[in-house]
């Protein structure tokens, strides 16, 4: 059965520029221990389709379902008890600023009036899980970004929850530090059986540790399924965009080749005018019945003039590897032979 | 013609006035602070939004911010007979000192509370945190630093009142100014006075800022 289940829900707010649909008639189910993806531009809904799980929104029509009990049953002490199963972390970390990390941490669990001594024990586990005990006697301001959220992840799981919301959770984290915190996110996943759910607008975060995805378009599910699935045959044209921008910024952080390629020897072309003309790759391929993967191409103007660049991978058994380097030689070609995969 | 009877007298002002001001301002807070915080919950951005409840505290607030302290004083001399037994003396001013305090107590804590992130709020609503705790455990803590700041403004403004209160008969350095300095024209007892009062606001500022920001964990 499914965890999370939300059956046909819908939300309106009022602005003051008129009536927003922030969601038309949304319908998903999460599985227990899933790390689900939401992704989807800016207003797309994401961030209230998130709310609605744990009722921060209460959506104008449909049911949310969780363990098959819809919310919207529970008296008010019933729900309040049900959020406390219910951990969510945000982009702006949303700490106590005046509190320790440490009273952080236990701040759901006093909450829940569990004794001091017996909140403050569980708090130094959760933090010497995340690595931040030495912090425990910080200030959220005397901390970094990715330190902050980390603390945030204790606090949201200092109540043993079944479900970790996470919105936007890295949006605010440079590169380095995301991938610290998905990494922490994937390692309480496995260790906890918690299922996570969360909303992205970066489809590195839903590629990196989602098990399924739905793309969100104007309040609506555009397309849901298995993020291999989504990834190699993107049906709606926002999931095709969303995957192309971050193509776009995986090559700049240079970790495309290490995903999509098996083992070949990786070499680095150069065309000169005269040879950007004619199609060397295709003629190359046809010539020696072998395939060349493209990982990488792009101009760059070297001393004024526009030159091709280009990164090829071989086959991992090539017959025909320094033949064709050869051929391509013969055309003008200059080669970068054994280029190493992280310094593409 | 700078007895020992005047300094006493000047002694027993400070006191009277310390008397008044820190009385005022604390039953300012029993009443103001409540009503500062179900100003700010009951806003239409408040954690518990209620138009009504929201209105008739603000227009209270208003109207009683908006009477000028000296007419205040006498309006509600009636009152403070119920009360005190007596329109006169320091005890007897701290009532239209408390009426004048509240709705200027409330308003700042409304303010202030309202500076206070509302994510963090929206963090311990998603923690099973009902309204009663998010507003002891959240927003009085969070708003502490600038809660601590307008106390230091409550008691500085509740001192001012309570110097005007002597021109009544309401005790305190204000009304030794009055006696003294304008119907006796003894000008000196009046300047020694006013520096007192200026020394009681400076050390009050002072030592609230101090407070305020020691325990202002924001850097």
């Amino acid at each position: 059965m499914s965890e999370i289940v939300l059956e046909n829900i819908s939300k309106t707010f009022e602005t003051k520029d008129g009536t927003v649909e922030a969601l038309k008639n949304v319908s998903l189910e999460i599985d227990k221990g899933e790390i689900y993806g939401v992704i989807g531009m800016s207003g797309a809904g994401k961030s209230t389709l998130v709310r609605c799980i744990n009722f921060l929104e209460k959506p104008d029509e449909g049911k949310v379902l969780i363990e098959g009990k819809s919310l919207e049953d529970y008296s008010k002490k019933e729900l309040q008890k049900q959020r406390e199963r219910i951990g969510m972390i945000f982009q702006h970390f949303n700490l106590l600023m005046q509190k320790t990390v440490l009273e952080n941490v236990c701040f759901p669990l006093y909450i829940q009036k569990v004794p001091k001594k017996q909140a403050r024990k569980k708090a130094e586990e959760l933090l010497e899980l995340v690595g931040l005990l030495e912090k425990k006697n910080a200030y959220p301001a005397q901390l970094s970004g990715g330190q902050k959220q980390r603390v945030a992840i204790a606090r949201a799981l200092a109540s043993d929850p079944k479900i970790l919301l996470c919105d936007e959770a890295t949006s605010a984290l440079d590169p380095q530090t995301t991938s610290s915190i998905l990494e922490l996110l994937k390692d309480i996943n496995d260790k906890f059986g918690i299922t996570i759910v969360i909303i992205t607008h970066q489809m590195s975060v839903v590629r990196k540790i989602c098990d399924r995805v739905a793309i969100m378009e104007n309040g609506t599910l555009a397309e849901t399924g298995k993020v291999g699935e989504v990834f190699s045959h993107p049906k709606t044209k926002v999931a095709k965009r969303l995957i192309r921008e971050d193509i776009d910024t995986e090559t700049e952080e240079n970790i495309l080749a290490t995903e999509l390629i098996q083992n070949g020897e990786i070499i680095r072309i150069t065309f000169s005018e005269n040879s950007a003309f004619e199609p060397v790759i295709a003629n190359l391929v046809l010539t020696f019945k072998e395939p060349v993967n493209i990982l990488r191409a792009s101009t760059k103007n070297v001393g004024g003039i526009a030159k091709g660049d280009m990164i090829l991978e071989f086959a991992k058994d090539s017959a025909h590897k320094e033949e064709m380097k050869k051929y391509l030689r013969e055309h003008e070609i200059e080669i970068e032979e054994n280029v190493d995969r992280e310094v593409i | 013609m700078w007895t020992p009877e005047i300094t006493s007298m000047i002694v027993k002002g400070i006191g009277e006035t310390l008397y008044m001001t820190l009385f005022s301002t604390a039953l300012g807070y029993l009443f103001g602070l409540p009503m500062g915080v179900l100003l700010a919950v009951s806003d239409k951005d408040g954690i518990a939004p209620n138009a009504v409840l929201y209105k008739i505290l603000d227009v209270i607030a208003n109207i009683v911010r908006s009477i000028p302290f000296l007419i205040l004083l006498i309006l509600i001399i009636p009152l403070t007979r119920l009360l005190v037994g007596k329109s006169t003396g320091s005890t007897a001013t701290v009532v239209p000192l408390v009426v004048a305090a509240v709705p200027f107590i409330a308003r700042m804590v409304e303010s202030s509370l309202k500076e206070v992130d509302y994510g963090v709020i929206e963090a311990a609503r998603a923690m099973g945190a009902g309204n009663l705790r998010i507003i002891i455990k959240v927003m009085l803590v969070e708003a502490r630093t600038s809660l601590i700041t307008g106390v230091t403004i409550a008691i500085g403004t509740i001192l001012g009142y309570s110097a005007m209160a002597g021109t009544v008969g309401g005790g305190g350095l204000g009304d030794i100014a009055i006696r003294y300095g304008y119907y006796r024209y003894q000008s000196d007892i009046m300047i020694a006075t006013v520096v007192l009062l200026v020394l009681l606001v400076q050390l009050f500022q002072t030592v609230g800022m101090f407070f305020a920001s020691r325990l202002d964990k924001r850097k």
